[in-house]
C-alpha cells in the first residue's frame, strides 16, 4: 500500500553535543521497529559511555506507535535511568502524548522528578494471598 | 535378437531356402490350407502339419490374419508384403508378430518372428506408467486430509480398488483394541474397533512393531483369522500381503491386502508396489496423526486462554466477544474475564485487557494476569490495592512488556446495576444512556507490569435497565479500513454505533460493535479485539432458563 | 405460508398462531412472552422442528423485512435477534428438544464476514433433532479455523451459510479448501443466489434452499470430493483470467476517493454535505464498488442490477435524488475506461435504475 503515511522505520544516531546523545524516529515505531530503538539506544550508551548525560528521542518525524512501541520507549527510559542519564522525549505528535495519558505514563517519562527510583533487580515480591498457578 | 523382417529372397519355389531357417515358417493357400512348414515351426505348433486347416490348429489371430491377408490378395499378383502391417499375438507362453509374403498361387508364407522379450519390456513399461501415476493418484488423495480416520479410509480404497481385492488396516492400538478401517473392492469403507491378538495373523504383530514385512508366499492364506476377511468379499482367502505402514519413526500400522483364491496370487512384484504404497500412506497417515496430536495439545491449551463465554450473573447481564489478530491465530494479547459474585448481591468482577505485544508470549503474559487476577478476587473491593499487587507481580527487570485493564465491578441493586469502574491505562468505558446519549467513564490510572508505583482512579456509575458499559481494546477504536481504505475507525465513531444500542441485550450490543468494527476492517489486517458489555437487563427476561447455555462456539 | 402434508408431528396443529404471538413478542422486545408462545406451540404438540421452520425462522424473517421497510430500528432488530438466541437456547434444553445423536457428524458455519447466524443456527437445531452430531461455529468463521475444525474432527460435510453476496470470493475460498481437505460442502443462504446458481459455480457440493432440504441431502449421503481433481480457485471461474476482478478488488479504496471526487464535479450539492452525509456517500459508493466487484467476480450482471434496483429504493427513501445513482455509475466508469466487462455492468445498472421505479428488496439481504 502506498497510502500509508510511513511506510518504513529508520532510525538516526548523532552525538549534538559531547554529552548529549539525539536519535531521531522516522515511521512507525511498532512491533516491528521497537527492537531497533532498544538496541540502537543500548549499543550507544555502552560505546559513548561516561561522557552521555542526556539522550533525547526525537519523535518529529514519527509514524504511529503501538503498544511495543510504548515498550520500547518504556525500556529506553530504564536504560537511562540505569546509566544515570536524562531522558527527553522531544517534539511529540499529539497521537504519542494522548496514549502516553491514557496509559498513565507521560508524567513518569517526561517529569524528571517523577518515579526516578530503579526498579529492583531480581523477583518482584510476590502479591499476598495464594498465587495461583 | 535379429528381428529382420527381410522377405525370402526369390521365388515361393525356392522352399529350401527357408526351410532350415531360424524362423518358424508356415506356407498355407487361399483356403488356409497348410501347404509346408518348417522345422522351427514344427517346434512351435507341435500339432500342426501338411494338410491340416490353420484355423484347427494354430492361435485364431494368426489364422484371421491368414483370411484378412489371401481375401485382400486375392486375384492380384504381388510379392510385396501387404499394406497393413505385421500381425501378432501370443503362441502359448510366447508371443510373435507375423510376416505375410504372398505369392502368385494366392499361397501366402508366413514368417514368425519371436518378440515375447519386446513385448514384456512394452507390458513393463505400461504397467510401471500404471503404477507411477496410481502412486501419484494415491498420494494426492492421501494428502488432501489431515484427519486420521479419513485418512485410512483413504488409504484403504485406494488399496482395495488398485492393489488387492480387499485391503484392512489395522492401527497401532492400546492393548489388545485395535482400531481397524477395511474396504473391499470399490465398496463402502468400514470402520471398527476389534479386541484381537496380532500374533495370531502371521505376519501381523511383526508388521505393527515394524519388523520387514514377511514375504507374502509365508502366510498361509488359510491361517488369515476370522476378523481379518471384511464380511464382503466373495470368496476364500487365496494370498495375504501385510506391509507395515512406516510412522515418523515409530510402527503407523499394518496394511493388510487380500486376494480371494479364484484371483492370481501376489507376484513379488506386486508386493513391492504394495510396499511403495504403504510408504506414501504411512507418511500421510503419521502427518495426519501429528496434526491431531498438536492440534489437541493446541485445544487443551487454549481452553485455558480462550475467553469464556458469559452470561447472566446475579441480575447483571455480561457478554463479551474477542477476535485476535493473526488469520490463524485464536489467542493473542486481548483478554477479558467475569468472576461471578458469591451471592446475590454480590458483586461481580469484569476484566478486560490488552497485553502489549502478540503471539505466544503475549499470551503467557496475559495468562500470568488472568491467574493473579483470580487469586486476587478477595480484595477486589479495592481496585487501587488490587492493580499495586498485580502491577507488583507483573514488575520485571529484563523486559518493559506491560499491560493496560479495566476493571468493572457490578451488582444488581433493585432495578439499577451499580458499577464500580477502574481503568488501568486503558481507554474509559463507554456507557451508553437509555436516550441512546453516550458518555466516557471517568476514571484513569497508569499501565502495569513496568512502573514502580502505580496511580489510578476509581468512579461509580448506576446503569437503569436497558443501559449498558462498553469496555473494549484499543482493536476496535484503531482499525483501520472504511470506505477509502485506512481510516481509523475511531472513537466517535464507536460512540456513535454505541448510541444505537440503547435498549439492546448486552451479547447484542457486543455483536453490533463486533460487526460494525469488522465490516469497517473488511480484507484489511487488524489488532486484536475485545469487548464486553455489561448491561441491566429488563425485569422480565427469563435468562435464568438458560443460564448456562449461553455459549454460542463450542469450547 | 403453506402447511405442508406430509407426516411431521403435530399434523393439523396451525403454527401460524404462535408465530403472530412469537412475532408481537419479538417487536415488542418481549422475551417471556416469546418464550410462552413457543413452549406453548410445543406442548401443543407441535414438534420442536416445525417450532424451528415454521415458527421461529418466519417469525425472523419478519424482523428483516420491517427492519429493512425502517419500521425496526437497528437495536429493535438486534433485540428481537437476541431474544430468538435465547428462545432457541431454551428449545435445545427441553425434554421434547433432546435427541440422542445416532448419526454422523456435520459442521455448520457461516463465512468470514457473515454476522447472520439465525440460519445456520435454526438448521443446527434442525438437524440435532434429526440424530446428526453437529458443531455450530457460529457467525463470521475465518477461513483457517474453519478448515483446521474439519482436519480435526473429519465431518461428513460442512454447512456453509451465506446471506450477503458480497461475501462470496470469501465463501469461494472457503468451499475450495473444505473441499481440498475431502469434506464434501454444502452451500445455503441468500448470498448463493435464488436458485443457487453462484453455490453451483463456485464449486460447492450440492446447494439447498433450506433446512429440510439440507436434511434430504445429508440423508441420502454427499460424495467425498475428488481429491485427484483438486485444483486452484480460479479454475472454476476461468474468466477471472481478465485480471478485472483482481485490479478493481485491490484499488477499491482509490476508486471510492475518484468516484467522490468525480461526483462533486457532477453533482453540485454534494459539495454542501455534513460530514456525516459525506461518510454515508463514501459507504454507498464503497457497496456499490463491493457489488460491481464480486459481479465481475461470479460473472453475473444479476448480482449487480439486483443490487441497484434495491439502493435506488433506499436513496429514495432517504429522499436522495435516484439520478445520483447514474451520475455514480458516471464517476465511476469514467475510471474504469480499461474494464470492458465492469463497463457493462455500469451500463445495465444504469439501466435498471432508469427501468423500474420499484423493486421489492431482495430476500433477506441487508447491507454490510
Amino acid at each position: 500500500m502506498t497510502t500509508l503515511p510511513h511506510p518504513y522505520f529508520k532510525l538516526t544516531t548523532e552525538r549534538v553535543e559531547p554529552h548529549r546523545l539525539r536519535l531521531r524516529l522516522f515511521g512507525d515505531l511498532d512491533h516491528e521497529s521497537s527492537d531497533e530503538l532498544v538496541e540502537a539506544l543500548e549499543r550507544r550508551l555502552e560505546e559513548d559511555g561516561e561522557e552521555v548525560r542526556e539522550v533525547h528521542l526525537d519523535f518529529r518525524e514519527l509514524g504511529a506507535v503501538d503498544s511495543m512501541g510504548l515498550s520500547a520507549i518504556l525500556m529506553a527510559h530504564r536504560l537511562c535511568e540505569a546509566a544515570h542519564v536524562h531522558l527527553h522525549l522531544d517534539s511529540r505528535p499529539p497521537h504519542l502524548d494522548r496514549m502516553l495519558t491514557v496509559t498513565g505514563t507521560l508524567d513518569y517519562l517526561t517529569d524528571p522528578c517523577a518515579d526516578h527510583a530503579p526498579v529492583a533487580l531480581g523477583d518482584p515480591e510476590p502479591p499476598p494471598g495464594d498465587r495461583a498457578e | 535378437m535379429d528381428t529382420t523382417k527381410t522377405s525370402p529372397a526369390g521365388s515361393l519355389g525356392l522352399r529350401t531356402s527357408w526351410a532350415s531357417a531360424p524362423y518358424p515358417v508356415v506356407l498355407a493357400d487361399r483356403a488356409g490350407t497348410v501347404v509346408e512348414l518348417n522345422t522351427a515351426a514344427s517346434a512351435v505348433f507341435s500339432a500342426l502339419s501338411a494338410g491340416d486347416r490353420l484355423r484347427d490348429r494354430v492361435p485364431s489371430w494368426l489364422a484371421d490374419a491368414h483370411r484378412r491377408v489371401s481375401t485382400e490378395r486375392s486375384g492380384q499378383r504381388s510379392d510385396r508384403e501387404p499394406a497393413h502391417g505385421p500381425s501378432g499375438g501370443r503362441v502359448g507362453d510366447r508371443s510373435y508378430e507375423a510376416h505375410a509374403t504372398c505369392g502368385s498361387d494366392g499361397d501366402v508364407v508366413w514368417w514368425l518372428v519371436d518378440d515375447t522379450d519386446r513385448r514384456l519390456a512394452e507390458e513393463a513399461l505400461h504397467g510401471e506408467r500404471q503404477r507411477t501415476s496410481f502412486l501419484a493418484e494415491a498420494s494426492n488423495a492421501l494428502l488432501s486430509s489431515l484427519n486420521v480416520n479419513r485418512c485410512m479410509e483413504v488409504t484403504a480404497q485406494l488399496a482395495a480398488t488398485h492393489l488387492a481385492d480387499a485391503a484392512v488396516i489395522i492401527a497401532p492400538g492400546k492393548g489388545r483394541r485395535h482400531p481397524m478401517t477395511s474396504c473391499v473392492g470399490s465398496g463402502e469403507v468400514v470402520r471398527s474397533i476389534v479386541d484381537i491378538d496380532t500374533t495370531s495373523m502371521p505376519g501381523l504383530s511383526e508388521a505393527l512393531q515394524g519388523f520387514p514385512p514377511v514375504p507374502s508366499r509365508w502366510i498361509d492364506p488359510a491361517s488369515a483369522p476370522e476378523w481379518v476377511v471384511p464380511e464382503e468379499m466373495d470368496g476364500a482367502v487365496g494370498s495375504v500381503v501385510i506391509t507395515p505402514l512406516p510412522g515418523h519413526g515409530t510402527p503407523g500400522g499394518a496394511l493388510v491386502l487380500l486376494r480371494t483364491s479364484g484371483h492370481t496370487a501376489f507376484s513379488e512384484d506386486a508386493e513391492v508396489f504394495a510396499r511403495l504404497f504403504a510408504a506414501r500412506a504411512g507418511a500421510a497417515l503419521a502427518a495426519a496423526r501429528m496434526y491431531s496430536e498438536q492440534s489437541s495439545v493446541t485445544t487443551t491449551l487454549m481452553r485455558e486462554l480462550l475467553p469464556p463465554s458469559l452470561h447472566q450473573v446475579n441480575g447483571v447481564e455480561f457478554a463479551g466477544g474477542y477476535r485476535a489478530s493473526g488469520q490463524s491465530d485464536r489467542v493473542g494479547g486481548d483478554f477479558y474475564d467475569v468472576h461471578p459474585g458469591a451471592g446475590e448481591d454480590q458483586e461481580s468482577l469484569a476484566v478486560l485487557g490488552d497485553v502489549c505485544g502478540k503471539g505466544l508470549e503475549a499470551a503467557v503474559l496475559t495468562g500470568k494476569i488472568r491467574n493473579t487476577l483470580h487469586a486476587l478476587l478477595p480484595l477486589a473491593d479495592d481496585h487501587a490495592r488490587m492493580l499495586r499487587l498485580l502491577n507488583t507481580a507483573l514488575l520485571n527487570s529484563h523486559h518493559t512488556r506491560f499491560a493496560t485493564l479495566v476493571l468493572a465491578s457490578a451488582a444488581r441493586c433493585e432495578d439499577f446495576t451499580r458499577l464500580r469502574v477502574t481503568s488501568a491505562g486503558h481507554p474509559a468505558p463507554l456507557i451508553v444512556r437509555r436516550d441512546g446519549s453516550v458518555e466516557e467513564a471517568a476514571t484513569a490510572g497508569s499501565l502495569v507490569g513496568v512502573l514502580r508505583t502505580i496511580k489510578s482512579t476509581t468512579t461509580t456509575i448506576d446503569l437503569a435497565v436497558g443501559e449498558s458499559c462498553l469496555l473494549f481494546t484499543d482493536g476496535i477504536t484503531e482499525a483501520r479500513g472504511g470506505p477509502l481504505g485506512d481510516e481509523m475507525f475511531g472513537e466517535s465513531r464507536l460512540r456513535e454505533a454505541l448510541g444505537e444500542c440503547a435498549g439492546m441485550p448486552a451479547e447484542a450490543v457486543v455483536e453490533r460493535v463486533q460487526m460494525l468494527a469488522a465490516d469497517w476492517v473488511g480484507r484489511g489486517v487488524h489488532d486484536d479485539m475485545a469487548v464486553v458489555a455489561i448491561t441491566t437487563p429488563r425485569p422480565d427476561v427469563f435468562s435464568a432458563m438458560t443460564r448456562g447455555a449461553a455459549g454460542r462456539r463450542p469450547a | 405460508m403453506i402447511v405442508s402434508t406430509t407426516e411431521r408431528p403435530g399434523r393439523g396443529i396451525d403454527p401460524g398462531v404462535y408465530r403472530e404471538q412469537l412475532w408481537t413478542a419479538l417487536r415488542d422486545g418481549d422475551e417471556y412472552a416469546a418464550a410462552a408462545a413457543v413452549f406453548e406451540g410445543l406442548e401443543n404438540g407441535l414438534g420442536a422442528e416445525r417450532i424451528l421452520l415454521e415458527v421461529i425462522a418466519p417469525a425472523q424473517g419478519r424482523v428483516g423485512e420491517e427492519w429493512a421497510a425502517n419500521r425496526m430500528t437497528v437495536a429493535d432488530e438486534h433485540v428481537a435477534t437476541a431474544i430468538n438466541e435465547r428462545v432457541i437456547a431454551a428449545l435445545a434444553h427441553h425434554p421434547a428438544g433432546r435427541v440422542r445423536p445416532d448419526r454422523g457428524r456435520v459442521t455448520v458455519a457461516c463465512v468470514e464476514g457473515e454476522w447472520h447466524s439465525l440460519p445456520a443456527r435454526l438448521l443446527s437445531e434442525v438437524l440435532r433433532l434429526r440424530g446428526w452430531r453437529v458443531d455450530f461455529l457460529g457467525a463470521h468463521v475465518p477461513t483457517p479455523h474453519l478448515i483446521a475444525h474439519l482436519h480435526r474432527t473429519g465431518p461428513e460435510a460442512v454447512l456453509l451459510s451465506a446471506s450477503i453476496p458480497t461475501h462470496l470470493p470469501t465463501a469461494h475460498a472457503a468451499i475450495t479448501a473444505a473441499l481440498a481437505a475431502g469434506v464434501p460442502v454444502l452451500a445455503g443462504g441468500a448470498a448463493f443466489g435464488p436458485d443457487g446458481r453462484y453455490a453451483r459455480s463456485l464449486g460447492a457440493t450440492e446447494w439447498a434452499a433450506d433446512a429440510r432440504a439440507v436434511a434430504r441431502l445429508l440423508h441420502d449421503g454427499l460424495p467425498r470430493p475428488d481429491p485427484t481433481a483438486m485444483h486452484l480457485p480460479i479454475e472454476d471461474l476461468p474468466h477471472l483470467a481478465d485480471q478485472e476482478y483482481t485490479m478493481i478488488a485491490r484499488t477499491r479504496a482509490e476508486l471510492v476517493r475518484g468516484t467522490l471526487a468525480g461526483l462533486e464535479i457532477r453533482f453540485p450539492p454534494m459539495r454542501e454535505y455534513t460530514a456525516r452525509q459525506r461518510r454515508h456517500t463514501a459507504e454507498d459508493v464503497a457497496h456499490i464498488v463491493d457489488y460491481l466487484t464480486t459481479a465481475l467476480y461470479v460473472d453475473d450482471v444479476r448480482l449487480f442490477t439486483t443490487f441497484i434496483s434495491w439502493t435506488g429504493d433506499i436513496l429514495t427513501a432517504r429522499e436522495v435524488p435516484a439520478h445520483t445513482l447514474g451520475l455514480t455509475f458516471d464517476a465511476l466508469g469514467a475510471q474504469l475506461k480499461d474494464f470492458p466487462r465492469a463497463r457493462a455492468l455500469l451500463d445495465q445498472g444504469r439501466a435498471t435504475v432508469t427501468d423500474s421505479p420499484h423493486i421489492p428488496i431482495p430476500g433477506n439481504g441487508k447491507p454490510a
